[in-house]
């Protein structure tokens, strides 16, 4: 890279300017070197932490004490079972989780109460267990009125065999997934080589995270279902003991853990403590009311909330799935607590209703703390009606619990019925035991009875929860999390890992949670304190992400050393600078946070490759609709997503802000979302919105200015800059579009009115420079960085926006289906940008004695993909696709690479188009290691020249061939121009149409990463002979055109290895066409985007479109055509559109790129109401 | 005279002349711009061209503005600065073609 590395500002020996004008201008610099002291934070002693367990286990017993002597078994049918039994037996569980081996301990519970003694017999029966796959009568403790224990029995072998079938199916390569839409995971454990068993993980969390769907089908009751769900969870986890000491296996970790936090059960005592409290709602007092529809609560079974699919009582009695979470969910934000905005409302209605139990239970203090905490955060939680009442500042515990009792009422938008307190503490009872509540003092507290020996780690969290220290918080929860990991290496039993994994979930919940408010505390890191507390929650977060596995997740198992995963390096220079005195200097302060920041984003970008390396597969599950957010939501569930903004903020403490005519650098509040290190931007392209963008058609390497950003509507564009106040998180679906395609994206603020003076002198000096690397921000007029020395005007060309490219050229091999690499070239812009392979296919004379003349496409499509040699791309996919899709694909035949150069040596200008490369002025004979330093790729006069002289002889040279003049004066085709047109007409297709289009279909264009589109010529409407052999002369001549030339040699692409191919079809008469991308907004699966436009699609650019997404349940127009108001097509049409487009995804996916799950952009054509695919093609760039 | 021209009369009467009589180095280079009135109307005019128009073409810059806050602008009452700044005034468009579009309107209202 020939670009001058000037000293990074900030970095010793970086000299501040003396003045900051416009003519004698200097790099900005870091303010004077500073400091940042780390205090000691003592952890919570020992004596607290004894305390803290201490008066969990008070807790447990009090609730023990209360419900002594409630009858039932807790698994009645009917509705009948008491919610109280689950509650007395869960605090039994967690009394008995720790002490198991403490028979006086368990003893004296048991004298208790007789019921007491049951539950504990049923806990060791059912809970502290686990289940084989090869005993049988495993279930006796099922004991229900509907459901017996043989039937749980026969559910659980009916799934271990249908696991066992799953398991062989993938390996067999008959199903392309691993199926887990019925939450049944033992499968996993028969997959013996991780790779395959890291891929059914991956598949698995990819359905426990899908979309809602309707449930097809049989009842799925969940007294039936449960307990196998959970048993075989606790069999997987058994079987499963990852090596911790390996990268594969610490993936592995990463991946069970989420697999545990995505798990709809935690234990058999939740499954009934779900269906028994959904059951009092329905009932509401009424012993007799089950299923009837008399209760004023009847509709928690007659109706849906809106976001559900299905009613919360027959979501958890009769359809239970790991789609539950989320109906249970619908019902809180819907009906019981739709209070402000949507991502509180469940946090608020979790806490009102714990301060309701703990007032009505006497705890006024305690409640009072839960209240005052959800008063001050988070942001748009709104309980001041609640916060006003007499009652909330008074001494009587009733009358608070009677006033958070009103305020729920008045919430909730349906009727509670007779007994509204009981109803709601059981709606917010079944959503922590179906969603997983938010992270508490009561279930961190139980959660330290199930965590071994990790238990005073927890205990520590305990205390500091009740301070308020939160990066102390911070601390303790990285360090309890790193305490389970350790237990959990040593623990055989799955049911003890179960237990572990849903402990740490808990605390992961936590961490996330406190990370957040420290997020939103340091504000912009404005004093030492907050230096100091950014550098140990992000030193705390790290810790966390590294215990987690997350860095491991995407790492290559190749024997690396787990010292040099990003998070274990970075952690470790963390602490060696922390160890130095407490005391990290600024320099080294903003280093480290820089170093954070790139490890977090490379980490984040590894994971979501691995999971989206899945996606494509498991989208093939008919009965999975995936959900376009889960990777955003996934990420964002991680201590990744806040470490990130607390990375960026500390990354620039102290540096000092420019704003000059020519210079801008590290503007207050700015923030840099993607890096890619120096960039040149020819210009800049402003616009209102991503929709104008597109419309306005900005330059591939202009830097676009988006005033009001919608995230999800990227366009592809050289650069992004937005205002501060639009720009997402740092991992949001921006971020890793940008991050995959090698965007720089900066968000600055006021950009709408600040920067007018800079933007309007790049446009007179050529445009801008931009370097973000290393955490420091310059952005100048390009003049200006080749006056300062920065880069030079040759460098300028290299530097456009973009992406690494290795590009190889393959060949076949011996071997069929292999290919050899023929010839390499990096074309590398920078070490910042990523890379990405280009393979292109050498021209051949024929394959397999196949296109040595003009070849139909059923004859390609033998070859399968090996007819890119002799067909290029356009050519070969639609060969394939008639093979695969017939009526859908019009037919034709190829004018192949083969049948072109025999054509060119009969015109004589085989020796004119191979001599631009064996004789070339300055280095003579060009060759794959010295072509970019030969006159053709670096004197554009000479190429200029060449490349005309090439372009004018191809046409004058092939017309003289193929075409002669008639007796007549007309033109007729020569000898050599009826023996290629009898070649065509060949196809009987062809020989019937009397209209044919002659398309380009070059061996370098419509590949992934080496697109051309529209750069070579298609010639339709051909009448006749003559027309149409001129179009195959007017496609083989565009080869010299100088777009195309130009557009190659700037991607240094040797034009030697690139010969053109001639698609001739008939000519289609469109009643609509367009364009059809197999991805929805924000790269949804299973939907299907469109613009269409009346008559022949050339002009879909133009703006004159209809625009909108087709979804399987039904098409959503969104900008209709130009004077119309009705659709340009029937929606059944558009789902017989969908279904061609989806079936071309899936065609690309098993055969054009196989496993690649790439997206795939289409031109289709409706004609005499029938589709025609005319064009498919791998997108990479997802709009 | 200010406040004596309506949007309407701009588009049809007074643009298509002093687009006619301007001189080349002030309209070309300049594109098809998109005048979006909102409710009042969309108008294309052509710079280099030098039409306009109410039929929908591909623009290369998009004016969006009232069309009293649009009069402002070609009367010179308001500098686009201030319409951008008070964002009474939307401009979209390549860097170079907006500055050229800016001046040319700064040219019109010499001549209106």
């Amino acid at each position: 890279m020939p670009v001058s590395d000037p000293t990074p500002v900030g970095a010793p020996g970086a000299s501040a300017p003396a003045t900051a004008d416009a003519t004698k201008p200097a790099a900005p610099a870091a303010a004077p070197v500073a400091a940042v002291k780390l205090p000691n934070r003592p952890a919570p002693t020992t004596a607290e932490t004894d305390a803290a367990q201490q008066k969990v286990e008070k807790d447990l017993r009090a609730v023990v004490e209360r419900f002594k002597t409630v009858a039932g078994t807790g698994m009645e049918s009917s509705g009948e079972g008491d919610p109280r039994v689950n509650e007395r037996r869960k605090a039994v569980a967690s009394l008995l989780a720790l002490r198991l081996n403490d028979q006086a301990f368990i003893d004296e519970l048991a004298k208790i109460s007789p019921q007491i003694d049951a539950d504990i017999k049923w806990l060791v029966s059912a809970e502290f267990r686990d289940y084989s796959i090869d005993v049988r009568d495993q279930f006796q403790w099922v004991t229900n009125g509907m459901v017996q224990s043989d039937a749980v029995e026969r559910e659980y072998r009916d799934r271990l065999m249908k696991g066992l079938t799953r398991s062989n199916d993938v390996l067999a390569g008959a199903v392309p997934y691993f199926d887990a839409t019925d939450g049944s995971v033992v499968g996993i454990r028969f997959f013996a080589r991780p790779p395959l068993r890291k891929a059914a993980l991956l598949d698995t969390i990819w359905q426990f995270r899908a979309k809602p769907q309707a449930k097809k089908g049989a009842d799925t009751r969940v007294d039936l279902i449960g307990p196998p769900l959970v048993a075989e969870l606790r069999n997987l986890l058994g079987a499963l003991s990852p090596d911790l000491n390996s990268i594969e296996g610490r993936a592995e970790y990463a991946l069970l853990r989420e697999i545990v936090a995505s798990h709809p059960l935690s234990s058999a005592n939740t499954i009934f403590q779900a269906r028994n409290a959904v059951a009092v709602i329905m009932k509401d007092g009424d012993p007799h009311a089950y299923t009837s529809s008399t209760t004023r609560t009847a509709w928690v079974h007659l109706e849906t909330p809106p976001g559900a699919t299905l009613p919360p009582y027959k979501a958890v009695h009769h359809n239970f799935s790991a789609q539950t979470p989320r109906n249970i969910e619908a019902l809180i934000k819907a009906w019981m607590y739709p209070v402000g905005p949507d991502a509180h409302r469940v946090k608020a209605f979790d806490a009102l209703t714990e301060a309701l139990t703990l007032a009505r239970n006497g705890d006024l203090d305690t409640a009072k703390q839960v209240l005052a905490d959800l008063a001050a955060a988070p942001a748009g939680v709104s309980i001041s009606a609640l916060m006003a009442t007499p009652a909330v500042a008074g001494t009587d515990a009733t009358a608070l619990a009677d006033a958070i009792r009103d305020f729920l009422v008045g919430g909730c938008v349906k009727d509670l019925g007779k007994n509204p307190e009981t109803n709601l503490l059981m709606a917010a009872t079944l959503y922590r035991a179906v969603c997983t509540g938010q992270p508490t003092v009561d279930n961190v507290g139980a959660a330290i009875r199930y965590a071994g020996n990790a238990a005073a780690e927890v205990a520590a969290v305990l205390v500091a929860m009740a301070g308020k220290d939160d990066v102390a918080l911070l601390t303790e929860i990285a360090t309890a999390r790193e305490k389970l990991r350790l237990e959990y290496t040593k623990e055989p039993a799955g049911y003890r890992r179960h237990e572990l994994l849903t402990v740490d979930a808990t605390l992961n919940r936590l961490a996330c949670e406190t990370l957040g408010s420290v997020v939103d505390r340091l504000g912009a890191l404005e004093d030492d304190a907050k230096l100091a507390d950014a550098f140990e929650a992000l030193y705390a977060a790290v810790k966390m992400a590294g215990v987690m596995g997350l860095d491991a997740l995407g790492a290559k198992a190749d024997g690396a050393p787990l010292y040099d995963l990003p998070f274990a390096k970075l952690y470790r220079d963390m602490s060696d600078a922390k160890a130095l005195n407490r005391t990290v200097s600024l320099d080294q302060y903003r280093s480290l946070m820089a170093a954070a920041k790139k490890a977090i984003a490379t980490v984040i970008h590894d994971i979501r490759d691995l999971y989206d390396g899945r996606a494509g597969q498991v989208a093939k599950n008919p009965n999975v609709e995936l959900d376009p957010e889960f990777l955003d939501q996934l990420i964002k569930q991680t201590p990744l997503h806040y470490a990130t903004a607390i990375a960026e903020r500390g990354m620039r403490v102290g540096l000092k802000e420019t704003l000059e005519p020519r210079l801008l650098a590290n503007l207050d509040g700015m923030r840099v979302l993607n890096s890619v290190g120096p960039v040149v931007f020819s210009t800049a392209v402003f616009a209102d919105s991503t929709a104008e963008l597109r419309k306005l058609k900005a330059p591939r390497d202009a830097l676009s200015v988006v005033y009001n950003l919608q995230e999800k509507k990227m366009v592809a564009t050289g650069g992004l800059m937005v205002d501060t106040k639009d720009a997402p998180g740092g991992n949001s679906h921006l971020n890793m579009y940008a991050m995959n395609n090698g965007i720089p994206v900066i968000a600055l603020p006021e950009l709408r009115t600040r920067y007018a003076e800079f933007f309007k002198n790049a446009a007179a000096e050529g445009g801008i420079y931009v370097d973000d690397g290393d955490g420091q921000f310059r952005m100048m007029t390009v003049g200006y960085a080749i006056d300062k020395g920065l880069i030079a005007a040759a460098d300028v060309a290299k530097l456009k926006p973009g992406v690494n490219r290795q590009i190889k050229f393959l060949k076949p091999s011996a071997v069929d289906g292999v290919w050899d690499v023929l010839a390499t070239h990096d074309a590398m812009v920078s070490p910042q940008r990523p890379t990405r392979v280009v393979e292109l296919y050498e021209p051949l004379a024929d394959v397999k004695g196949v296109g040595g003349s003009c070849t139909s496409f059923a004859e390609l499509a033998r070859l399968g993909v090996a007819a890119r040699h002799l067909a290029g791309e356009k050519g070969t996919v639609l060969a394939l696709l008639k093979a695969e899709l017939g009526d859908n694909v019009p037919d034709g035949s190829v004018v192949t690479t083969g049948r072109i150069v025999k054509l060119l040596a009969d015109a004589g200008l085989a020796d004119l188009w191979q001599g631009i490369w064996s004789n070339d002025p300055v280095v003579g004979v060009v060759d794959d290691q010295n072509f970019l330093h030969s006159a053709f790729y670096t004197d554009p006069d000479y190429r200029e020249a060449k490349r005309a002289e090439l372009q004018e002889q191809t046409r004058v040279r092939l017309s003289r061939l193929l075409v002669e003049k008639a007796p007549d004066g007309s033109e007729r085709l020569s000898a050599a121009g009826l023996a290629l047109y009898a070649e065509l007409t060949s196809n009987k297709t062809l020989q019937t149409s009397d209209n044919w289009i002659a398309r380009s279909s070059f061996t370098g264009e419509d590949r992934p990463g080496k697109s051309g589109a529209g750069q070579y010529e298609s010639f339709p409407n051909l009448k006749d002979p003559v027309a149409r052999v001129k179009g195959v002369i007017g496609v083989i001549e565009s080869a010299w055109m100088p777009e195309p030339v130009d557009n190659n040699v700037a991607d240094q692409i040797f034009l030697r290895h690139i010969m053109p191919a001639v698609v001739m079809q008939a000519c289609l008469k469109p009643e609509v066409s367009g364009v059809a991308v197999s991805r929805g907004d924000g790269g949804a699966r299973g939907q299907v985007r469109i613009q269409l436009k009346v008559g022949f699609g050339g002009g879909v650019d133009g703006g004159k479109v209809e625009e909108g997404v087709i979804l399987a349940s039904g098409y959503g127009v969104q900008i209709h055509y130009p004077g119309r108001t009705a659709n340009l097509v029937p929606d059944d049409a558009m789902q017989a559109l969908r279904d061609v487009v989806l079936k071309v995804e899936r065609y690309f996916d098993d055969v054009v790129e196989k496993g690649k799950g790439h997206a795939v952009d289409m031109e289709v054509v409706l004609e005499n109401g029938k589709w025609n695919v005319v064009q498919a093609r791998v997108i990479l760039l997802d709009q | 005279m200010p406040y004596t021209t309506t949007a309407p009369q701009f588009f049809s009467a007074a643009l298509p002349k002093l687009l006619g009589a301007a001189p080349a180095a002030s309209v070309s280079g300049i594109g098809v711009v998109e005048f979006d009135l909102g409710k009042n109307g969309i108008y294309w005019v052509d710079f280099d061209a030098r039409s306009v128009s109410r039929t929908a073409r591909p623009p290369n810059c998009i004016v969006r503005a009232t069309p009293a806050d649009l009069m402002a602008v070609i009367e010179g009452r308001m500098s686009v600065g201030d319409g951008l700044l008070t964002k009474r005034l939307a401009l979209s468009g390549e860097a170079s073609r907006l500055a050229r579009l800016a001046e040319c309107l700064a040219l019109f209202k010499t001549e209106i």
